[in-house]
């Protein structure tokens, strides 16, 4: 495993010391390593079980149910307006994704491999929108939207994304830098304008990156709480899951069994896709660190 | 040449639209306003017309600064997320580690449970952690034999729990990436710097910090970023700011005087004071950046 080097000749005895002790730290590396991989994942199975109860019994302090009810899934459906919350938030956090990348692309590729005036004030301002909290210009925004009439609808909520998200901007400024210029040089000398070059030669080298970004995008999207929260919330029409979930809470406060059910099926579709895209996930978080 | 450098001077507005538009329109543009509406006396009945807006100076000012429940929520804030920040790096970067010097099954485990702790949605994972902690019912106070006790009512078991939640779903992140950062560090450079004599200790710091430095900027940003912004957990788990608002964080307190109470001056004002504490953050942290060699 780790780096094996012959040691010099030890005594016996010292030898089995130090065995010993290496083979209790791997005990307790590896018994640490699954305790804590438990307690992380307790709260998730806890829920999972809450929600296949009775709902009786998930009122009590139980924790494992004493018939199982998977019906409580498909009642979940029927008995709350779970469906078009879905519906609502399916289409916000894909039309956003998709938007944002599509303005944030371009954005990106100028801030890391052009050169023209006002660059780095340029990223200094991403920069500084990527740490203020949304909180900060909410008031001007919302008064805006209301003005136009478009608050309790998702538009509030989507039609920002057409103009890109400083977060995404950053991620992918960073990726493209690791993207050596020869590449560019070479399709520039082949006779391509800078939308060629952004299109043929930028955009497949960064793949990875943009996976990563729009992830991030879209997990943002769908956890997103407090733009629904301050958007949608007077009308239920518009409601995303996050909002409907939060209001379970009061509304179907005696069938916890439900809630849970319905929180499961909030984040299962969460779960399924970053399985399957955690590795290009990963590799373009990293990459983006390994700039040359 | 000649052309490609015209494309090439010319190309960038057309590429940086979206963003300058984001920026102008959606930034400076609410900026602007925010100042404007901060020094307004704006609530409700200026909004729907009922009455004229009326310039009241530096009174929103003047009326938040002096209040002392602001400087409390503002300390709070900082304290709060600080600390989130600390522990989501400490037990990201160990657990990273860890993952490193286990076999193949426990790694899968614990990889396993961090992406599902990773993926709980905000607004569920703090319901199900309010379910284990519940008062009565919950898992944890039957654990511990506590039946009874609210973790809700005091001021800091309650910041407690909402930290743990905003740990325990931003750690994975904080994991996985460095745990990839440092499997691909060159295996020759570790087994030379032994070869010298470099303990576990020494090659850590002086082969693996400086190699992961990137990685670890990125990570660290995005902690920042998202521990300061933490408005969901706070909201839900201590419905909208705890007892008497013992609870409350600059978001959620923002949030509410803005919209809650409809004092959309007042509202302002708070956005244009985190403003100014955020960007003097930031950029105290850009210049220690650059300071210390990094491009970013």
């Amino acid at each position: 495993m780790t780096v094996t080097l012959e040691r010099p000749v030890a005594s016996a005895p010292a030898t089995r010391a130090v065995k010993r002790q290496n083979r209790l730290a791997w005990i307790a590396r590896h018994s640490i390593a699954i305790a804590l991989a438990i307690m992380f994942v307790t709260p998730v199975v806890y829920l999972v079980l809450l929600s296949l109860m009775t709902s009786d019994q998930a009122l009590t302090s139980d924790y494992w149910p004493n018939t199982w009810h998977p019906e409580n899934y498909l009642r979940v459906f029927r008995a709350t307006p779970l469906p078009h919350y879905l519906l609502n938030t399916v289409l916000y956090a894909v039309t956003a994704t998709v938007l944002t990348l599509v303005s944030s692309v371009p954005a990106a590729y100028a801030l890391a491999k052009l050169r023209f005036r006002g660059r780095n004030l340029m990223f200094l301002v991403v920069i500084c929108v990527m740490m203020l909290p949304p909180q900060v210009v909410t008031v001007p925004l919302y008064l805006m939207w209301a003005r136009y009439g478009l608050t309790g609808s998702l538009a509030p909520l989507i039609i920002p994304a057409l103009f890109g998200d400083a977060f995404c901007i950053f991620l992918l400024r960073q990726f493209l830098l690791t993207i050596p210029g020869e590449y560019l040089d070479a399709a520039r000398v082949d006779g391509c304008g800078e939308w060629r070059t952004l299109l043929r030669v930028v955009l497949p080298m960064a793949r990875p990156g943009i996976a990563a970004a729009g992830l991030f995008q879209f997990f943002y999207c769908w956890n997103d709480y407090y733009g629904p929260l301050l958007y949608t919330s007077e009308n239920e029409q518009s409601w995303t899951l996050s909002l409907g979930l939060a209001s379970f809470r009061t509304v179907h406060h005696v069938d916890w069994n439900l809630v849970t059910a319905a929180t499961v099926l909030a984040m299962a579709p969460l779960i399924i896709i970053f399985f399957f895209a955690q590795r290009s996930f990963v590799q373009g978080i990293t990459l983006t660190g390994f700039k040359g | 040449m000649s052309r490609a450098r015209r494309a090439s001077t010319r190309a960038p507005l057309w590429l940086l639209l979206p963003a300058a538009v984001v920026l102008g329109g959606l930034f400076l543009y609410p900026m602007y306003q925010l100042g404007l509406l901060s020094v307004l006396d704006f609530t409700q009945a200026q909004v729907s017309g009922g009455q004229p807006t009326r310039f009241v100076g530096a009174e929103n000012y003047t009326r938040l600064l002096g209040d002392s429940r602001f400087w409390e929520v503002l300390l709070s804030t900082v304290l709060f997320a600080a600390a989130c920040v600390l522990a989501t790096l400490a037990v990201g970067a160990g657990l990273a580690v860890l993952l490193t010097r286990v076999s193949r099954i426990p790694r899968l485990l614990l990889s396993l449970a961090a992406m599902a702790a990773w993926a709980v949605p905000a607004v569920s994972g703090s319901t199900t952690w309010m379910f284990l902690f519940d008062t009565d019912l919950g898992f944890v106070n039957q654990l511990l034999g506590i039946e009874g006790f609210n973790w809700m009512y005091d001021r800091y078991t309650a910041f407690g729990l909402v930290g743990a939640v905003v740990v325990w779903a931003s750690f994975p992140f904080v994991m996985v990436t460095l745990y990839a950062g440092i499997e691909a560090v060159p295996k020759s450079v570790l087994e030379a710097a032994a070869l010298d004599g470099a303990g576990a200790w020494r090659s850590f710091w002086q082969i693996m910090v400086p190699i992961l430095r990137p990685v670890l900027a990125i990570v660290v940003i995005q902690s920042v970023i998202w521990d300061f912004k933490v408005f969901t957990q706070i909201y839900i788990m201590t419905r909208g700011g705890g007892l008497a608002g013992q609870n409350l964080t600059l978001n959620v307190y923002a949030y509410q005087q803005a919209f809650a109470s409809s004092e959309y001056g007042r509202g302002a004002a708070i956005g244009v004071v985190m403003t100014l504490i955020l960007l003097a953050v930031t950029l105290v942290y850009l210049r220690a950046l650059r300071r210390s060699g990094e491009q970013l």
